[in-house]
């Protein structure tokens, strides 16, 4: 598990994130006028404390003995792909919410939106993990959403967009 | 003694009873499901609750909160995707005992510990209600301190493996802790300009996104590479047995003990209390080598601390009025509701409102104990799904949760970073969970050091001369030190057989 | 020809989109937006409301968005028409949000429409510290600088805010200081615990103590003295009657909203409101119907407002 890469790139990301951390926390007074700690004296240690751990993991991976090399995972663009539609599927969710609010005549009140954002991520995301029946895709796609709508919205009365 | 048989009347009733039941089998299916808590469950019972007599009412609602808070578990082990906070160190253990095909143990487990927990509780609710309510008040901001800071040597011992990074992880969570309003100056800090940050982070959604969502791309990921768990030729037709269960007796009782402690104070709830059980139970146990991989008695020990914990948290609610956490809030609406005032005079005034609660309360575990039971055995037969099919379903439960809890585009981007953020650090093996613990203890921590400065007027010696503070200060310090001392020679034993053996 | 079917159809649609807002008043559900946590008096008493709003054949639909110091819940009522549907409760804390932060949107974006249940301040200690009056406890504080302080739901509530404005304008150079709490029931705790000295909340939260004989309240900001707390002197008897303070919980429309739906929705909550059951169940929560119309409201929250000003200015964070 220990890959000599993943180690610098997160010493290095922990470096990076600390310095923008810090940028965001500098404005932040230590002391308060009042003479107590201010807002700042606790974001700020922990912000040092950040940046001399990523130093050190960073070390920790230069120095460390490479492994063999392991044999690459095939299959690894199909796991971004997966990410990347999880992703689209939250926007699709929040824009279509957003621009549904904004047409000047909604059919339906409630449900709809998700209904159709949800049967389009589950067909789309089966699909990348390779399920191939047809009948069982179409069957989860629809039918998760439809189970959801109908404990949520009608049993426990939770707005859907 | 009258009080206590009408109350017994009225609580074991048809209608109340089928309250009960309803509310456990609701609060099961809600903490099972990622995303959706018991303080939600119980917020959206409340407003049925509004015409109902006492004995109904809180059979509903006490019913809601050990379902749920047992529930959490069930997803836990199964899918590895924790249904509550409260569930979230049971995953330390339950996916690698389902891995290992064991997972009706596992569930048993889960259940007839949370039993016990929450049995445990009501003993300790009957009994030493108004004693224990002292320890509510008895806690002021130095002790909150010193409490946070014993919670955090968990943190010590969760990354004990890979100490850097588990380090990494928990300043990252003490820095997310952090954005959002300062809570005693008030000002706004590190929200980048963003004002959906001004309360910070919900916790709900980092939960579902750091360990649901992550989990779900982690198994995806092991499905497409060819790594198949096979799940089918291993559903375990194995239950627990009863001589099994009875190994950990002591473990569940200290665990117990705990769980009902952390449930007093107010403010620190199920999730706290079931990851001090366990590191608690790792410390005592004979095998400290087995937690992580897999072992019955870590799940027994985070079970019943987090049932523990319900009991807990009603002591100050009855004798104080003082919530333990945040169901317990809500709860106090619904004593108000009923007209009942909490405090020092409930049990004088209406003694026998007060027995309905707790008979209500022991009914509802043991509903949960029968429900779970049965549930359970059916509830394997989702590890038939394959998982390619089953981890695209949960994620849209997921999302779902998290939108249920604010209905705010800002809690889905929240899941989405999270989310993003823990499969990259599965990846590079940094922990997750210590962001998650230091994420819910750093603000305790940082704002009761503060507000104990204002109040002692600058003096800061006031953490060493309370007892309490001081007892706990050095508790922490011995356990962090031993942690670190047990890792050192850890290393030490390995690197020695490893030159032996070469 | 096809044009103009076009151009008709298109004016169609349109007209289809602009006649509701001229309809007959509320057609669909409303939806209240709260803008604190659920569980409080003040949730429960709208929720009540809007049960019994029921009664009129009026659907009332209660959601709580507590995010943001219920900037967000403001902000949802912004984005969305301004038709009388979608509705906030608000209390003055937005007051102090949006003049202390910049969170997008002002106080006169929208439209006050009724009052449902005014809270009130209210300053207590512990019956077993001998002090009996307000002016006492103020002394022992000037005697003993940073030792007397009180505890408070907020960093910035208004109990905060108020209690500066009475001590910069009554008792300058006093050192009394606010330990802030994450909310009522916290802030009671600990007086209850003796960890500080005083407790500046609601009487709705040290109701059950004052009952017990565990505080005893010293003072309320409510222009008279209060029902249930007789005994206990208004900061306007003590120091003057600009020392009030009403902490309302109200509904606000977004500005735009043409006045007829205004004074309907007024309307049904007003009738709502006069229904017996509403006062049954508000005084269980121990809370108070304070209807207030349109104007009446208001002007409320404009004199807050100002008030606010003015704190805000003497703390520094105007």
């Amino acid at each position: 598990m220990h890959n000599k890469v993943h180690e610098i790139l997160t010493g290095i990301a922990a470096l990076v994130c600390g310095g923008f951390m810090w940028r965001e926390a500098s404005a932040l007074p230590v002391w308060a006028p009042t003479g107590e700690l201010g807002s700042g004296a606790f974001p700020k240690g922990v912000i040092i404390l950040i940046l001399v751990f990523g130093a050190v993991q960073l070390l920790q991976g230069i120095c460390m003995r490479a492994p063999a090399a392991k044999a690459a995972a095939g299959k690894n663009h199909r796991m971004l792909l997966f990410v990347l539609w999880f992703l689209a599927y939250i926007g699709m969710f929040v824009g279509g919410a957003h621009l549904y609010s904004l047409l000047p005549y909604q059919p339906v009140e409630n449900n709809l939106v998700f209904f159709l954002c949800t049967f389009i991520y589950l067909a789309g995301a089966l699909i990348i993990t390779g399920r191939r029946s047809k009948k069982e895709i179409l069957l989860v796609s629809l039918g998760v959403p439809a189970v959801l709508v109908a404990c949520f919205a009608f049993c426990f009365q939770i707005m859907l967009p | 003694m009258d009080d206590i048989f009408q109350a017994i009347q009225l609580t074991c009733a048809v209608k109340p009873l089928l309250a009960n039941g309803i509310g456990v089998a609701l609060g099961i299916i809600f903490g099972a499901l990622p995303g959706l808590t018991a303080a939600m469950g119980v917020a959206l019972l409340l407003p049925l609750t509004f015409n109902l007599p006492v004995a109904e009412a809180f059979s509903a609602l006490l019913g809601m909160y050990c379902g749920a808070i047992y529930g959490g578990s069930i997803t836990a082990i199964l899918i590895g995707t924790p249904g509550t906070v409260a569930a979230a160190a049971t995953m330390l253990e339950g996916p690698a005992l389902t891995a290992r095909g064991q997972s009706k143990k596992a569930l048993d487990m889960a259940t007839f510990a949370s039993f016990f927990g929450g049995a445990f509780s009501c003993v300790a609710l009957i009994v030493m209600a108004p004693m224990l309510a002292r320890v509510a008040t008895a806690f002021g901001p130095a002790e909150y301190f010193a409490v946070a800071i014993f919670g955090m040597t968990v943190v010590a011992s969760l990354a004990a493996a890979s100490p850097v990074k588990g380090m990494l992880s928990a300043l990252l969570g003490c820095y997310c802790a952090t954005m959002g309003g300062d809570p005693i100056t008030g000002e706004v800090r590190n929200t980048y300009e963003m004002t959906e940050l001004i309360s910070g982070f919900t916790l709900v959604p980092v939960l579902v996104g750091l360990f649901a969502v992550a989990q779900i791309f982690v198994t995806v990921e092991d499905s497409l590479r060819g790594v198949t768990r096979d799940m089918t030729l291993r559903l375990s037709r194995e239950g627990l047995k009863l001589r099994d269960f009875f190994r950990y007796k002591w473990n569940m009782l200290r665990s117990s003990i705990i769980g009902v402690i952390v449930g007093i104070i107010p403010a620190t709830g199920g999730g706290s209390a079931s990851y001090l059980a366990y590191s608690t139970a790792q410390r005592y146990s004979d095998t400290p080598e087995e937690f992580g991989k897999g072992t019955l008695e870590g799940i027994a020990a985070t079970e019943s601390a987090n049932n523990a914990s319900t009991g807990g948290t009603l002591i100050p609610l009855l004798t104080l009025g003082v919530p333990g956490d945040i169901v317990t809030a809500i709860m106090l609406g619904a004593l108000m509701i009923q007209g009942l005032v909490p405090g020092p005079l409930l049990f004088q005034n209406e003694p026998q409102a007060v027995y309905s609660i707790f008979i209500a309360f022991i009914i509802s575990n043991v509903l949960m104990l029968i429900i779970g039971l049965s549930a359970v055995r059916s509830l394997s037969n989702i590890l038939r799904i394959p998982p390619t099919v089953l981890m695209p379903c949960v994620m849209t439960l997921c999302i779902i949760g998290a939108w249920a809890v604010n209905t705010s585009a800002f809690d889905l981007y929240t899941v989405v970073i999270f989310g993003v953020l823990g499969y990259l650090m599965h990846k590079v093996g940094m922990p997750a969970a210590p962001l998650l613990l230091s994420m819910i203890l750093s603000p305790i921590a940082e704002t009761n050091f503060r507000r104990a400065i204002i109040v002692s007027n600058g003096d800061y010696s006031v953490f060493f001369t309370s007892y309490i503070s001081l007892g706990l200060l050095l508790v922490s310090a011995a356990v962090a030190a031993k942690t670190v001392w047990n890792e050192v020679q850890r290393r030490r034993h390995l690197a020695a057989s490893q030159t032996e053996a070469s | 020809m096809k044009k103009t079917l076009l151009t008709l159809l298109a004016a169609a649609v349109c007209l289809c989109g602009a006649a509701p807002a001229t309809a007959a008043y509320p057609e669909k559900t409303i939806n209240v937006i709260i803008a604190f946590a659920p569980g409080g008096p003040a949730d429960l008493g709208m929720r009540v409301v809007a049960e019994v709003a029921a009664k009129q054949g009026v659907t009332i639909n209660v959601t709580n968005k507590a995010a943001g110091g219920g900037s967000q819940a403001a902000l949802d009522v912004l984005k969305a028409r301004a038709d009388g549907y979608t509705v906030l409760l608000g209390t003055p804390n937005l007051l102090t949000l949006t003049n202390t932060k910049n969170v997008g949107f002002k106080m006169s974006d929208f439209t006050p429409v009724a009052d449902i249940t005014n809270q009130y301040l209210s300053f207590c200690v512990r019956t077993d510290s001998g002090i009996k009056t307000f002016k006492d406890f103020v002394e022992l504080a000037k005697k003993n600088p940073g030792v007397y302080n009180y505890s408070s739901p907020g960093a910035v509530s208004s109990q905060r805010l108020f209690m500066t404005g009475i001590l910069n304008n009554v008792f300058p150079g006093t050192d009394m200081p606010n330990v802030p709490y994450s909310g009522g029931h916290e802030a009671a705790t600990a007086l209850l615990g003796s960890h500080v000295k005083a407790d500046f909340g609601t009487p709705g939260n040290t109701k059950n103590y004052i009952q017990s004989g565990d505080f005893i309240s010293l003072g309320v900001s409510s222009p008279k003295r209060l029902p249930e707390l007789p005994d206990v002197p208004t900061f306007a008897e003590m120091f003057g009657d600009q020392y009030t303070w009403i902490s309302y919980h109200g509904l606000f429309v977004k500005k735009g909203t043409p006045m007829p739906v205004v004074e309907k929705l007024s309307e049904i909550i007003g009738t709502a409101m006069k229904d017996p059951v509403v006062a049954q169940q508000f005084q269980k929560f121990g809370v108070t119907p304070d209807y207030l119309n349109p104007a009446d409201f208001a002007k409320l929250v404009t004199e807050s407002e100002d008030l606010v000003k003015k704190a805000l200015k003497a703390i520094g964070m105007f």
